[in-house]
């Protein structure tokens, strides 16, 4: 039995929440005062609940690339499963959030007789593609059981399709530009998508025609849903097609403030001066971060900088790579990037335009699951 | 926030919404996909749909490729007049084109072109416009319900969008968030609110997540409930993340669900945060701002308590187990949007040419809960610097707009906020409801536009928003003003969602102006005139006012009515008319008639109330011989509606007239009398005297006394009130209050009162005495400032009067006050008096005495003389008091005259006036017997009637102490036991009648004061309605039967066509049935209540132990007035000494 999480309140975690009542073998977990993985793990081991051996564990939430999930770790430390929330979980003085041996063992065993090794699956955005995050949540959820317990999570957006008969599941690229300043138009925006060199899953370079097709007149405008996709041997009766992946466009908060002290005197407010002033503050912050936890995360020696988690190389790099604007009176630096973001479904590798996906049928909805990837397949997963 | 042409952009959301239709016809399995969405089955295209598509795509194509100007824009708007002629028309399809479909031709046609419609709709809101069709699902305006499988169909989630339901967002908002998410019942769904709210949340990419709260505050808010039966987290807005902030700025709101707790329904915990971090003015961003203010510790946890049926509570240090409310409790959270140079945010339109631009946009947030009484909680929304700008494009030489416009075009400047209180509901900041004046002041040649009012009025699911127009015109001598004229745009939503706009149905009227005034100066005519339009109340005012040659002066106003006051079809007309001349007519003795006037009522009634407060504000010469009425219209209208309301089936008429004398003119009287009728027929007696001396422009002696007369003789009474208003001698100013009473009917009562009465004393209800001012001599004003004041008044127990001179002087701080005043209850006879006098005086250095002297006492007399009272002095730190009671003079043993009183009483009973022939309660006498004239000594009495003998000498059944000013001689209580009619002893009821208690029983001065003028005692006998009625003879009449042949046909055929029960009632008031008085009396009782809704009973009086405020003995005496509390009173204590300190009276209503 699979013991399923999906605590949110978007509409995505209510068609999650579905999607694992669906889900063969699976229970959900859907408990008032049942909020964050801490309270869930420990709803696990608490005696009766699970009765049979678990065999595996999901977990669905909003999450991105950056290092974020949605879904609370552990209601002291963070009010998101951060890498800093699982840090404490690690640090503190009674660990949290560990599964117990009671709630892994005794392993299900296979058709030959083999245990089946335990998983946490998420489910949620682009959380897999930062390696030290998922490595640490790993870290988190192990220790003290004697079982290894691996964590998969996907490398793509996940989207999620509800209709009456159940619920499709399936994956978007992420092909992103990120900028400074905004993008003048579609035909600028396409060239510098075609820069990127982006390839689809099997190595298939995407054409500037492709580019074209998906990036709108309007590229300040989203678009959402973007295509239309077939569904190969469709799981509904004269559900044949569905519309999916978006692309969208936002002038996006990066640093939301970094106040500086009064005593270092008047503030530059030109975009060079600007640049070179928050450079060496910001180097002297990671220089010097005492405590500060923003300061810590500004070092290059930090498990996972948090010019990392925005795809910069360096501090100076994410200043350089940000529009920043000042507001002399508050001494408060925002920066901000515009982000542009085409996200196609991920289709088959053939000429048909066929979504891959998973559906979870609906009890008694007059059709049945169909089961086209597996939770740990690696083309959509990444798996520590 | 783009720099679109307007058309550019309406075009573009335009193709934004065709986009599903073309989606869904882009390939056969698209098409059959989409069906599946929408819940219909299709094994094949189905022709007639797919054909659409031939609808949308030369709509895309201009869309794409054309540039929308106002050249095609009629031709794109033709092409989506097609589109929705085709959707409509697959009802006429042949059914063989849908054999595609699992379900039937006729089900499909029946139900598919409303829900494709739909369908587009909804899709476009909620994945083109997410921020609108967030909010849209928010309030329920879109819904996503889930639909079983049923008939031919499949299950699927049906899309709709109510457009009906925008009215009651704005009518009943509440009702909305009930229906949708069972607000105010035990089952408050969490989640469908919470992804509404994370909807909204994302669609303005604001972060959100669920957070466990802090357990304390959980306390608090489940205060009592076990754990696991609430949830821990809430649903937070992220402001501003610490996450990304050097110094771990934080701050946001989180919205947390309340279970439901005993009897208090589920509701909602608004909890804002922000840690110290945070200053009262964030920059979120270079162009948003986060502002709160509040004088509460977020710190420590401040809570906003919604629940249904309760007023907002405002809890603070949750940490700390929770304060509720406090002075101070208000938090105000402010998001603002503004460029950081100050530039205006074009929304859309071109900056060089027509636009629309606003320099900052604010939400706000705010809850002013107090103890002093606030309870409100609102949403703010706060455009600021708004502007319309509409002039031509710098290339645009030819075009309309820059024929028709000044060269700078027009700009429409104005502040817009709106927002949505729980107690106030939906408003226009600076309105009382949806309805805002924006400023105009636009010259189009002789045309000036004043103001502009928009105006939302959400009316039974309809959405009319006016745009009313100020307007005033100049042309040589004539001036005109039209005010609220304009169009009326009304959004309504039919049934059938066949609206010319889709589901919606848009009319465009003409808005008939609210008024239109004009005015000339032509040299010899003055004057103007002004006409007042309210189509909705059915009111129609007008007035007028010429001057011809500055010698003659015409006013008129006439108000007419086609609705009554509770909705109900109906006329109703005023006129007041007058014409002054200069000079006047003369009378003789220096008199002229200066003036003449009348005025005319049908359906109108003088309210007495508002008249006799029309004396008091000199409204009252303003309605007679009003002075410059265009001018004062807004205030003289609502006056004279106030004085004279609509009321059915009564008439007033009136005359007025002014008469002067001297010349130049020194006394002025404006009087008018006015007679109205039917029910009640009153006669009102209303004027201004003014006396100026020498001249009104140096006068030294200026005296205005406003008054009016009302006698009512339905009611029977008569009242008179007069006022000194803006009157002066020299330079002392002048004023005061009269007011006499006189009522004979029911409550009979005398009183007479200038200036007021004494402080102990507080007139009968039933009298209707306004309060009055004292007679006030200002002598010295503002400081120095020595002012007198004096009264006097009669009642029919007392004579009051009193005095009171005060005096202040104030200079460097220091200040001396002084008073002397008295105030004195008198009895003639036996002669007596009570006065209290008080006198003090204080010398002060700011608020500090320095030095005070104060009497106070009360002298009583003549003989024995005393005096009782309290004497202080204070020096600085010195504080001197003393209390005195002194007496002397030899005691006076009063006696009063004694008189024989049966005698008076048994003449009293041998009076004819006092006998008469009644009809029993509830009977009426429907035949009238003629040519019967009783004699001397006579009464006619009907077979069935009643017979009553009743006097005013004195109460019956009552111990007596006095009869007037004398002592009773011979008896103290008279009674009747028995009546005697054709010799046989008839049952009897008592009959009351008004006596003053103070003429019959001795009373204490106190007791004067507190007693009301006149009881209800009993003064006679009737025989019972019930008794069987036995007469020394009686009159036979012969019944003379008129007979009248009628060649009417008396069963005829019944009508051709029925009569509907409603038209016969409506019909029936006017015939002779629907007159008569049985009738009247039976629709007064049905339909009259609201003027008698309340039926007072004589007040009555118990005797009550003192120790436990209980009645005493109810079997010895049950209660009555209170003169026969009082003789129960007496009766007992005489009986049993004991009880004396031990019982009183009181009134019953304490009991």
């Amino acid at each position: 039995m699979d013991f399923a999480f999906a605590p949110g309140a978007s509409g995505y975690d209510i068609i999650m929440r579905k999607m694992f009542t669906n889900r063969a073998s699976t229970t959900l977990i859907n408990k008032r005062g049942i909020n964050s993985v801490k309270d869930f793990f420990n709803h696990l081991a608490s005696a009766g609940v699970v009765a049979t051996p678990l065999t595996d564990i999901l977990i669905g939430t909003h999450g991105n690339e950056s290092g974020w999930m949605n879904v609370q770790l552990d209601p002291a430390f963070d009010a998101h499963t951060t890498y800093e929330a699982m840090e404490s979980a690690i640090n503190a003085p009674t660990r949290t959030c560990q599964l117990a041996d009671a709630i892994i063992n005794p392993r299900p065993v296979d058709s030959n007789n083999n245990p089946i090794d335990p998983h946490v699956f998420i489910r949620g955005c682009r959380i897999g593609v930062m390696n030290p995050f998922i490595e640490k949540f790993k870290e988190v959820i192990n220790g003290l059981s004697t079982t290894d317990i691996g964590v998969c999570a996907p490398l793509f957006y996940h989207e999620v399709y509800n209709v009456r008969q159940g619920v499709f599941e399936s994956f978007n690229y992420d092909f992103h530009i990120f900028s400074k300043t905004a993008v003048a138009d579609k035909a600028a925006l396409v060239a510098l998508f075609d820069g990127l060199n982006a390839v689809d899953t099997y190595g298939t370079a995407i054409t500037t025609a492709q580019w074209n097709g998906w990036i709108k007149t309007n590229i300040t405008r989203d678009a959402d849903p973007l295509v239309l996709v077939n569904l190969a041997a469709t799981p509904v009766t004269n559900l044949l097609t569905l519309r999916s992946g978006f692309y969208r466009h936002r002038f996006q908060t990066i640093i939301s403030s970094i106040r500086v002290d009064p005593a270092v005197g008047a503030l530059p407010t030109d975009p060079a001066g600007i640049a070179t002033f928050l450079k060496q503050q910001l180097n002297n912050l990671a220089a010097n971060p005492g405590t500060n936890p923003f300061g810590l995360q500004l070092q290059s020696t930090h498990p996972f900088p948090l010019f990392t988690r925005y795809e910069y190389a360096s501090i100076d790099e994410m200043v350089d790579g940000l529009t920043w604007t000042v507001n002399t009176q508050s001494r408060v630096f925002v920066g901000k990037r515009h982000e542009y973001y085409v996200c196609p479904p991920v289709t088959a590798n053939n000429a048909n335009n066929e979504l891959i996906y998973n559906f979870y049928a609906t009890q008694g909805g007059g059709a049945t699951s169909k089961k086209n990837f597996a939770d740990d397949a690696a083309d959509y997963f990444n798996a520590v | 926030m783009a720099d679109q042409d307007t058309l550019s952009i309406i075009a573009e959301e335009i193709g934004s919404a065709f986009t599903p239709l073309k989606d869904m016809v882009q390939t056969p399995e698209a098409f059959r996909s989409t069906m599946k969405e929408l819940g219909w089955d299709a094994t094949a295209a189905i022709q007639p749909v797919t054909d659409l598509v031939n609808l949308v795509d030369p709509i895309i194509t201009l869309l794409e490729t054309g540039d929308i100007n106002f050249g095609n824009i009629t031709q794109l708007l033709g092409l989506i007049k097609n589109l929705v002629t085709g959707i409509e028309g697959l009802v006429s399809k042949p059914d063989a084109l849908f054999s595609g479909l699992a379900s039937t031709a006729t089900e499909f046609k029946n139900d598919f072109p409303s829900e494709i419609g739909q369908y587009v709709l909804v899709e476009y809101f909620l994945n083109q416009r997410p921020k609108v069709g967030s909010l849209l699902q928010l309030l329920g305006i879109i819904t996503i319900t889930s639909k079983d499988a049923g008939g031919t169909r499949p299950a699927y989630y049906r899309k709709e969008i109510h457009f009906d339901k925008i009215g009651t967002l704005f009518s009943n908002p509440l009702k909305l968030l009930q229906d949708l998410y069972g607000w105010a019942t035990p089952g408050l769904d969490r989640e469908l609110l919470f992804k509404n709210l994370t909807d909204i949340f994302d669609g303005f990419s604001i972060p959100f997540n669920l957070t466990e709260i802090k357990s304390q505050f959980l306390q608090v808010l489940n205060n009592g409930l076990p754990a696991g039966t609430f949830d821990k987290d809430a649903l937070t807005l992220v402001l501003i993340d610490e996450k990304t902030s050097n110094v771990g700025a934080a701050a946001g709101i989180n919205f947390y669900l309340l279970p439901q707790n005993g009897s208090l329904l589920p509701g909602i915990a608004i909890i804002p945060y922000a840690n110290a971090e945070i200053t009262e003015e964030v920059n979120i961003t270079d162009n948003l701002t986060f502002k709160f203010d509040t004088g509460l510790d977020l710190n420590n946890g401040v809570a906003l308590i919604i629940r249904p049926g309760k007023a907002p509570e405002l809890i603070s240090n949750l940490t700390g187990g929770g304060t509720s409310g406090g002075a101070n409790a208000k938090v105000s959270l402010l998001l603002e949007y503004k460029k950081a140079d100050g530039k205006p945010i074009i929304v859309f339109g071109d900056p060089a040419a027509s636009h629309y631009e606003f320099l900052s946009a604010s939400i706000a947030a705010a809850a002013n809960i107090t103890t002093a009484g606030s309870k409100d909680v609102k949403l703010e929304f706060d455009l600021k610097g708004s502007k319309i700008v509409i002039k031509p494009a710098p290339n645009d030489t030819d075009g309309f707009l820059s024929k028709i416009l000044p060269a700078n075009g027009i700009t429409l400047a104005f502040e817009l906020a709106f927002g949505f209180g729980l107690q106030s509901g939906f408003y226009f900041k600076g309105s009382s409801g949806l309805e805002i004046d924006l400023p105009a002041h636009l010259q189009l040649g002789p045309i000036d536009i004043e103001t502009a009012k928009l105006g939302v009025k959400p009316a039974g699911g309809n959405i009319p928003i006016n745009i009313a127009l100020d307007i005033k015109g100049t042309l040589g001598p004539i001036e005109a003003v039209v005010q609220g004229m304009g169009l009326s745009g009304t959004f309504s939503f039919p049934a059938d969602r066949k609206g010319n706009l889709g589901p919606v149905d848009f009319t465009i009227g003409f808005l008939f102006p609210t008024g239109v005034g004009l005015s000339i100066d032509a040299g010899i005519v003055k004057g103007g005139g002004f006409l007042s339009i309210d189509r909705d109340k059915g009111e129609y005012a007008g007035a007028l006012e010429l001057s011809i040659q500055d010698t003659i002066q015409v006013s008129a106003i006439a108000i007419i009515n086609t609705k009554m006051p509770d909705g109900s079809n109906g006329f109703s007309l005023l006129i007041i008319i007058s014409v002054q001349f200069e000079p006047g007519i003369s009378l003789g003795m220096g008199f002229f008639l200066s003036g003449l006037g009348g005025m005319l009522g049908i359906n109108r009634t003088i309210n007495v109330n508002a008249l006799r407060d029309g004396v008091k504000n000199d409204a009252i010469e303003q309605i007679m011989f009003p002075e410059d009425i265009i001018a004062n219209i807004n205030t003289l209208l609502p006056q004279i509606k106030a004085i004279f309301p609509v009321k059915e089936n009564q008439f007033m008429i009136g005359l007025m007239a002014k008469i002067t004398w001297g010349v130049p003119t020194l006394v002025t009287i404006e009087f008018g009398i006015a007679i109205e009728f039917t029910s009640p027929v009153r006669l009102a007696i209303l004027g201004v005297l003014k006396i100026v001396l020498p001249t009104e422009d140096a006068a030294i002696l200026q005296l205005q006394v406003n008054f009016l007369g009302i006698i009512d003789f339905d009611n029977g009474y008569l009242s008179f009130d007069a006022s000194i208003y803006n009157s002066h001698i020299l330079t002392f100013t002048l004023e005061g209050d009269m007011a006499l009473r006189l009522n004979w009917g029911n409550e009979k009562a005398f009183l007479l009162s200038v200036g007021g009465f004494h402080p102990s004393f507080t007139p009968p209800a039933a009298l209707n005495v306004p309060k009055m001012k004292r007679l006030t001599l200002t002598i010295l004003s503002p400081n120095p400032n020595l002012v007198l004041t004096a009264y006097f008044a009669v009642t029919s127990n007392t004579v009051q009067f009193g005095a009171r001179i005060d005096f202040k002087f104030e200079v460097a701080g220091f200040s001396v006050v002084g008073y002397l005043g008295f105030d004195v209850l008198f009895q003639f006879s036996p002669f007596k008096f009570i006065a209290n006098i008080t006198a003090g005086l204080e010398v002060k250095m700011g608020s500090s005495t320095l030095f005070s002297i104060n009497l106070d006492f009360e002298l009583s007399g003549p003989t024995p003389w005393n005096a009782n009272g309290t004497a202080s002095f204070h020096i600085l730190f010195i504080s001197i008091k003393v209390h005195f009671n002194v007496t002397w003079g030899d005691a006076q043993q009063d006696t009063l005259p004694s008189i024989a009183v049966l005698p008076k009483i048994l003449e009293a009973f041998t009076i004819d006036a006092n006998w008469s022939a009644e009809l029993p309660a509830n009977r009426y006498n429907v035949v009238t017997i003629a040519g019967i004239v009783p004699q001397p000594g006579q009464i006619v009495l009907q077979s069935f009637g009643a017979v009553k003998v009743s006097q005013l000498i004195m109460p019956l059944g009552l111990v007596i102490n006095r009869f007037g000013n004398n002592a009773p001689s011979d008896i103290n209580m008279a009674d009747v036991s028995a009546f005697r009619l054709g010799g046989a002893v008839t049952p009897l009821s008592n009959e009351t009648e008004s006596f003053a208690p103070s003429a019959f029983k001795n009373m204490s001065d106190d007791d004067k004061l507190k007693s009301p003028s006149y009881t209800k005692e009993k003064g006679g006998v009737k025989v019972a309605d019930t008794a069987t009625l036995f007469v020394d003879y009686a009159l036979d009449r012969d019944v003379v039967y008129e007979v009248k042949v009628s060649d009417f046909d008396p069963f005829p055929n019944p009508p051709a066509f029925d009569i509907d029960f409603s038209w016969f009632k409506l019909m029936m008031r006017g015939g002779a049935i629907g007159k008569n008085e049985l009738s009247v009396q039976n629709r007064q009782k049905s339909f009259k209540l609201a003027n008698a809704a309340v039926n007072m009973d004589e007040e009555q009086f118990v005797l009550i132990d003192n120790a436990t405020l209980t009645q005493h003995n109810v079997n010895v005496f049950a209660g009555g007035t209170h003169a026969q509390a009082n003789d129960a009173f007496d009766t007992i204590l005489k009986q049993n000494p004991a009880l004396k300190g031990k019982i009183s009276i009181a009134s019953a209503y304490q009991l």
